[in-house]
This record gives C-alpha cells, sequence and structure tokens, in this order.
C-alpha cells in the first residue's frame, strides 16, 4: 500500500520536502534538489541519555556509552566485511555519530548510485552482528577515541560546565562512555538495545537530492522489516531547577584558559513555546555576545578574548540551557562581564535595532544550510528532532521580537541556575 | 558552469566562476608575497590588522554591524601559504542578492566592504596605528599558541619543524611567537605597501551569475595596483633521506600520544599535470574508509581511532599521524611504514576503482559547493594559473593505473619519527 505523501512548501526560499511514513513504520523526509549529488541520514531515536529505560515492565540500566559503541559496530556486516566497503564499491561516502538523543547513520553518493546505497544504509543498520571477538576490537579503538576526547580542552570544559549545571541528566557524560564503562559491553547487550531502540517506528529516514518517493518507497519495501515495533520508556532522571555545582576548574596542557558559562533552563515542558523561545534566545545570545556586540568587540579590542566566541540556546527532549564559550587570559574578568550583560538585559530590556540585526543572521544561516545535499538533509534532520517544520523558519524568526526575547530571559535567568567552568594551563 | 580567466594587467589576474545553482558569492583578492619569518609574522598580523577597522568603518563594531547588515556577510581574512611565499588572502561571502528579504544590495555591499578594508585602512601619520596593533601581536600570539589544544595539530606543526630545520626560508604559516614583538608600525606599513606594489595578485569570484560588477571591482583594485612581474612559487628542492630515521620526542600533559611519521615527498609540487596521481595516491592511503591506513592501523589492528595524513608537497614533505597508546608505539610505526611500503609495490584493480569513483563523486560535491569550488580554484591559481577544469581533473582520474599510484608514492620515505608524549593532568 502506497503511503500518504504530503508536500510542504516555503514561498520565501523555494524550498519543499515531502513526508510519508512508511508500512513498516519508519517516518521518512525528502527535500528533493537538483544537486549533483544525494545524502541520506538514517537515524534511531537513541543516544547517549538512553542508558536507562523501560521495557517489557521492566527497568534497564545499560553501561554509558553503549548507543555509541553500538554506532561504531553496526557497521559490520554477516560475512565479518564492512558497510564502509560496501558503500566505498559505489563510491559513496558513508559516516556515523551519536547524540545525546539520537544515532545517525548516512551516506553521500553520486544521483546514479543513490538507491543502491540506500540499500545498503538500511540493510546493515536493520541486521546487526557482534560476536566476542569483533566487540572486543572495537573496544580498543573507542578506548582510543575516549582518550582522544579526554585530551581536548574544548571537549572537556563543556563537559565540566555540563556537570555543574545538571545532578542527574545524562547530558553530564560523554556520549562514547569512559574505558571503564565500556568494559563491561557485550554482544549480548549490543543485540539487546538493538532489538529495543532499532525498531522501525524509532527511525526517521532523510533524503535529500534528486531522490523520487517511489524509487525509495520501493528499496524500503524491500530492506526495512516489517516486525513488532518494541515499546519502550525512556527513564530520565529528576532534575532540581538549580546548578548542581557553580563552578569548576580543571588543570590541562592548555596555552590560555577556556570558559564556558551556561545558565540551566528548567522550563522545557511546553514544546511550542519551546520552539518560539529557542529562536528567540539564540538570537538574543548573538546580539549580547556576538561578534558586533559590545561584549565582544571591547573584550577583544582589551585584549580579554582571543579568537572566535560561541554564545547560544541549546536544547533537547529533557533539558535546555543557555551557553557563552570561549578563550581568555582572565576568564574571571569575562565571567563578571557576562552576568554583568545578563542583568542589564534583563533589567533595562535590548536595542530593538540591534536586535532585528541579529536576526539577518539566523536567516542567512537558514539559508546558507540548503547548500548541498548533504547540508540540506542534516538541516532537515535536525529540525524534526526538535519537533520543527524547517521551511516554517523563516516565518517564526520574522514574527519573533526583542521584548519576547527579553521575557524568556527574564523567566530563564536565575544566577543559583548558572555555572562557570574554566580550563586553566597547568601550573 | 561558466569559468572565465582575465588577465587584467600584468602580474593581476581574475577567475570569474558562476553557476546558476549557487546560493552564495564569494570574492578574494589574495597577494603572493616574500618568504622568511619576518614575512611570516607580517603577512598573519596584516591579515589581522587590516580586518580590523579601516576609515570607512572605523572600529570593529562598525565593521561586523556592516557585514551583519549585509546578512551575516563573513569577511575572512587569512595568513595562508603557497611554498614559502607567504599569501595574505581577504575573502568575502555572502547570501547572493535574491534572498535579501528587503532590496538590501548585498553583494554591493560586500564588494565596497572588501576594496575598503585592503586600500583604504585608517593610516595615523602615514603608519598603521600602533594600539591595534599591539592588540592584533596579542592576538596572534594566542593563536599561534592555541594550536597546542589540537593535539593533533600541534604534534604535526612541531614534526614539520623538525623535517625543515636548517632550512632559512621557511617560516610556519601565522609566523613564530619570538618573530612578533620585532614588527613596528614601520615595518608591517612598510610591508603593507611591498604588498600593493609588487605581489602577484589573483582575484577569483564564484556567483550565481556575472553582472558585470567583479569585472568593475578589479577595474577598481587595477586602479591602485600598477603592473609587476607575475610570480612565481618558491618551493622545496627534493631532499633525498639518510638511511637513518632521525627521532624527536616531546612531552605534554595529554594522556594520549601523538605519533607522526614524516616523510621527504616529491610531490612535484609545481606541475600540476600530476596532482591527479597524487589525488589518488592519497585516497588509497588515509582519505577513505577504506584507506590502508584506516583499514589496516585502526580497524584490523586497533592502535588507534584516527589514522590520517597531511602532504605539503611544497614542502616536499608527507607526514602521516595517529593518536596511540604509548605501548602501541612501535607496532603503529610499523604497521604505518608497512602500508606505506605495500602502495609502492603495487595496488589492486580494485583499490584504484573503489578509491577512484570515491574522489569522483568528491569531485560532484565540489562543483555544488560555492566554497569548495573557490577553494579548489584558488589552490591553483598562483601555479602558472588554471590549466584545468574540476569537469577536466575529474576525466584525468579515469585514465590512472596502478603503476601511476605507485609513482606518486615511491618518493615518500619515512626520514623522522616524532612523538608527543603524554603525563597527566589534574583536577581541582
Amino acid at each position: 500500500m502506497k503511503p500518504e505523501i504530503k508536500e510542504h512548501k516555503d514561498v520565501v526560499t523555494g524550498e519543499r520536502y515531502l513526508s510519508f511514513k512508511h508500512k513498516s513504520g519508519v517516518t521518512v523526509l525528502i527535500c528533493p534538489n537538483t544537486y549533483s549529488t544525494s545524502c541520506a541520514v538514517y537515524t534511531s531515536r537513541c543516544g547517549g541519555g538512553d542508558s536507562k529505560f523501560e521495557f517489557g515492565g521492566k527497568i534497564y540500566e545499560t553501561p554509558l556509552g553503549i548507543a555509541h559503541f553500538l554506532e561504531h559496530k553496526l557497521f559490520e556486516t554477516e560475512d565479518s566485511g564492512d558497510a564502509f566497503r560496501l558503500f566505498s564499491q559505489l563510491g559513496a561516502d558513508s559516516n556515523a555519530f551519536t547524540s545525546h538523543q539520537a544515532t545517525s547513520y548516512t551516506f553521500t553518493s553520486s544521483n546514479d548510485t543513490f538507491y543502491e546505497s540506500l540499500k545498503i544504509l538500511l540493510d546493515f543498520v536493520h541486521k546487526p552482528h557482534f560476536t566476542v571477538e569483533s566487540v572486543e576490537k572495537e573496544r580498543g579503538i573507542i578506548e582510543e577515541e575516549i582518550k582522544m576526547y579526554a585530551d581536548s580542552p574544548d571537549n572537556r570544559v563543556y563537559y565540566e560546565l555540563m556537570r555543574c549545571l545538571y545532578k542527574n541528566n545524562g547530558v553530564r557524560y560523554d556520549v562514547g562512555g569512559t574505558v571503564q564503562s565500556i568494559s563491561e559491553i557485550t554482544p549480548e547487550l549490543l543485540y539487546f538495545c538493538h532489538k529495543v531502540f532499532y525498531c522501525p517506528s524509532n527511525m526517521v529516514l532523510i533524503a535529500a537530492g534528486n531522490v523520487d518517493a517511489d524509487k525509495m518507497i520501493a528499496v524500503m519495501d524491500e530492506v526495512v522489516p516489517c516486525i513488532k515495533n518494541s515499546r519502550f520508556k525512556r527513564i530520565r532522571p529528576d532534575e532540581p531547577e538549580d546548578a548542581y555545582r557553580r563552578g569548576s576548574k580543571l588543570y590541562m596542557d592548555v596555552s590560555e584558559p577556556l570558559f564556558c558559562f551556561g545558565i540551566k533552563d528548567p522550563d522545557i515542558k511546553d514544546t511550542r513555546l519551546m520552539r518560539r523561545k529557542s529562536v528567540a534566545l539564540s538570537v538574543l545570545a548573538n546580539m549580547l555576545f556576538g561578534e558586533s556586540s559590545s561584549f565582544y568587540c571591547d573584550l577583544y579590542e582589551k585584549g580579554l578574548l582571543s579568537g572566535d566566541i560561541d554564545a547560544g540556546y541549546f536544547y533537547g527532549d529533557d533539558h535546555a540551557y543557555f551557553s557563552v564559550s570561549g578563550e581568555s587570559r582572565k576568564p574571571y574578568a569575562v565571567k563578571k562581564r557576562i552576568y554583568e550583560t545578563l542583568e542589564k538585559a534583563v533589567s533595562d530590556g535590548v536595542d530593538y535595532e540591534s536586535f532585528e540585526l541579529a536576526k539577518k543572521i539566523f536567516y542567512a544561516n537558514y539559508v546558507y544550510s540548503m547548500q548541498n545535499s548533504q547540508a540540506v538533509a542534516y538541516t532537515l534532520l535536525s529540525f524534526y528532532q526538535s519537533g520543527d517544520d524547517m521551511l516554517k523558519y523563516p516565518k517564526l524568526l520574522s514574527g519573533i521580537h526583542a521584548p519576547f526575547a527579553v521575557s524568556c530571559l527574564k523567566e530563564m535567568y536565575k544566577k543559583e541556575r548558572s555555572a562557570y567552568a574554566v580550563v586553566s594551563p597547568l601550573k | 558552469m561558466d569559468i572565465k580567466r582575465i588577465n587584467i594587467k600584468e602580474g593581476i589576474n581574475l577567475t570569474v566562476i558562476t553557476d546558476k545553482k549557487f546560493k552564495t558569492d564569494i570574492t578574494s583578492v589574495a597577494f603572493l608575497c616574500g618568504y622568511g619569518a619576518e614575512a611570516a609574522v607580517c603577512s598573519a598580523l596584516l591579515t589581522g590588522v587590516l580586518s580590523r577597522c579601516c576609515i570607512k568603518y572605523p572600529s570593529l563594531m562598525e565593521l561586523n554591524r556592516t557585514l551583519d547588515g549585509l546578512y551575516d556577510a563573513q569577511l575572512v581574512s587569512d595568513a595562508s601559504r603557497r611554498g614559502f611565499n607567504h599569501v595574505p588572502t581577504f575573502t568575502v561571502s555572502s547570501l547572493n542578492n535574491r534572498y535579501s528579504l528587503d532590496k538590501t544590495d548585498i553583494r554591493g555591499g560586500c564588494l565596497d566592504v572588501l576594496y575598503s578594508i585592503i586600500f583604504e585602512p585608517g593610516l595615523k601619520n602615514g603608519y598603521f596605528d600602533n594600539k591595534i596593533l599591539q592588540s592584533e601581536k596579542l592576538q596572534l600570539k594566542d593563536a599561534i599558541n592555541g594550536i597546542r589544544n589540537s593535539r593533533s595539530s600541534y604534534a604535526i606543526r612541531r614534526c614539520t619543524e623538525a623535517l625543515m630545520a636548517g632550512q632559512p626560508l621557511y617560516a610556519p604559516r601565522l609566523g613564530r611567537p619570538e618573530d612578533i614583538d620585532g614588527v613596528t608600525p614601520a615595518v608591517l606599513t612598510g610591508f603593507y605597501r611591498d604588498m600593493l606594489k609588487n605581489s602577484s595578485v589573483e582575484i577569483l569570484s564564484v556567483s550565481s551569475d556575472d553582472d558585470g560588477r567583479i569585472t568593475e571591482f578589479a577595474a577598481r583594485l587595477s586602479d591602485m595596483l600598477g603592473e609587476r612581474k607575475p610570480g612565481t612559487v618558491l618551493t622545496q628542492e627534493y631532499k633525498m633521506p639518510g638511511k637513518r630515521i632521525k627521532r624527536v620526542s616531546e612531552q605534554a600533559g595529554i594522556s594520549q600520544d601523538v605519533l607522526c611519521v614524516g616523510c621527504e615527498y616529491d610531490g612535484s609540487s609545481e606541475d600540476y599535470s600530476r596532482s591527479a596521481e597524487r589525488t589518488l595516491f592519497y585516497e588509497i592511503l588515509f582519505q577513505n574508509p577504506t584507506s590502508y591506513l584506516f583499514e589496516n592501523v585502526r580497524e584490523k589492528l586497533s592502535l588507534c581511532y584516527y589514522c590520517s595524513a597531511l602532504p605539503m608537497i611544497d614542502l616536499k614533505k608527507l607526514i602521516i599521524y595517529a593518536g596511540i597508546d604509548r605501548k602501541n608505539a612501535k607496532r603503529a610505526e610499523e604497521e604505518i611504514k608497512k602500508q606505506l611500503d605495500l602502495i609502492k609495490r603495487g595496488v589492486s584493480e580494485d583499490d584504484i576503482n573503489r578509491c577512484r569513483l570515491a574522489l569522483k563523486n568528491d569531485l560532484l560535491a565540489v562543483a555544488d559547493s560555492p566554497s569548495r569550488t573557490a577553494a579548489w580554484y584558488a589552490r591553483r591559481a598562483f601555479y602558472g594559473g588554471i590549466t584545468e577544469t574540476v569537469q577536466e581533473f575529474s576525466a584525468k582520474l579515469d585514465t590512472l593505473k596502478s603503476e601511476d599510484v605507485q609513482r606518486a608514492a615511491s618518493s615518500a620515505v619515512p626520514s623522522l619519527v616524532f612523538t608527543m608524549k603524554g603525563g597527566a593532568d589534574s583536577e581541582a
């Protein structure tokens, strides 16, 4: 039976995409275009934050890092080969990545080999093959990956902030887990997690390129199993409203200190509000701390900020936070300026014109993200994961103004919810 | 895609690339400057000082707000290097005018900013403002020292310096911290004036259509720039490696060692007719997920998470690097050398076909992307002009055989092993 295909259109940019539910339960989004390459991303809503869940009336707690381990291992095929090689035979470029709430498998291919590549993608994701030996071998590789991230000051300062802001939430842990936690992972555990989280109803398939919906459905009919979808329930721990710790300092071999400031936003239940709030606070973060702000220009000119600064509002299904991060030889002077800037915005409001100027940046970034099939597919996925319609973004953005953003900031901002993490050079 | 190459005047060229599907316009102006330690820091400082402000936009905030108003136009001032030559490059990229929601002339505004920051700096008594220079010196020191935070990049830099020891013409892209303090406003202004007077200039435009404005822009630039000798990139001579491999190590507060196997490598940089065989060799050695290094050093032996390589053809060097556990160092080094040797002995038809297909697909993606298109042609511009298109290069890959890959690999001989060795960090 052919599924009902819905068309979504944006009159401003001319972009469009199609959506439907495959008979197996997989949600499918297709963004047709005329680029020379096509891209598909197949995502399971199983990420680093899903280590505790209820399944079949029982509660399970799996080792940290299992979603990421599964990502590595799924590429192995039944005949001890690997999917990389199969993609490679077609000249397709494949990859995978795990976040706190999802794991994605992707390829980019020529338009000619798209459907063959799609078949490989769907096939290996739904046909796990794990042995004791191959799991052991992969453990060594992942241990090196964990050590690599442990040496990354950017990664460390980010997770230090997460560990300050959150007491129980899984975002405080690296998605890769630890050397200790991955030592507990076995083929049986991997098969079990695959069974729970890789059922078709927990998957979304996104494609962008010279792609035809009917041909995609034909490939899916052939490869995606129509199995009884498993029912599981994520268990997200209770989380206090305030930051768990207000600050942290770590010493590493770095040339100058790195800082990461954050405010935890506990008000995340209203999904419709979250969409508007996330756009408003992202624009506000850029306006207050971005490269055109008096905060940035003043500190840069005084030599108190080095290079770029990152500021924004980020959210997932169980957490949200506002953050500002960068490098400074005087991180605590920067900290004082961050609080002063936020408090001034809360008490005096912000300049309407500067806010409207910052909105132009977000509109431009939206258009930039439509520059090739891979970028389009990733953008579509990102909007889908936060429950948004990509094509409604320009309208949503244009309807958000400074007073609303300031009211969101006022609601969120409390000193007790904030924290400041610093990575300093070794003494 | 349409490509036009125009000689504006002696030593100044314009390349105009248009493709209807592009949503972004990119314009860059690159100056082929001199070499050595002073040129390196002056090039890096100049890109910082010029993009801080100018007569028309007298502060960083005014300049940045102007760019925001042009729909987040990106001004990138980059100190790059071709061979030993340092190349200050000024690039502005923005949305195409058709995406403007309020009739802002994005393209015109961007070209205006680019012209202003290059030709109308806010000089004080004929020299760059010392206050701005001092501030940019601090930024440059931070940028150079900050490379340490990326462990593999830092190890590669240290390995390159060890490989290039004794070569006075070589300086890292951003220069060395110890050379920064000696740059005065007079020295930097002298470097700037010399750049405008003598450097070979490459202007590159990538956009959805050619409305004639880039030609007007080039003519405006040309009015400010006299004729000059067309520049040539100065490159390193190939050095036959000795039989003994030199070993260098350095301690760092990290938990994972970084191993670099530095090779002397005759990539014949100036000869772009050989670039296809080199590119296929890189794909087979390290770039593809089925490359010899990935499949063997990582996948089969589990010795690392990453094992990759950085060819520096102008310097006649190739550095293979991996993040490893100390106990696996010897094995990893041996395996890396073994994989390189295997390629030198010949690769299979399957290796060639697989990697060729991957490269050809990647070239299709280059043609889809304005920034990758700009980078592809800009890389070639100073090497005797643009002699082939992406599509012609792609067609050349079809003719390659195992012996071509063997030839490209044959001169890569390990001559130095650099190891960045870990200690421990501490928590408070």
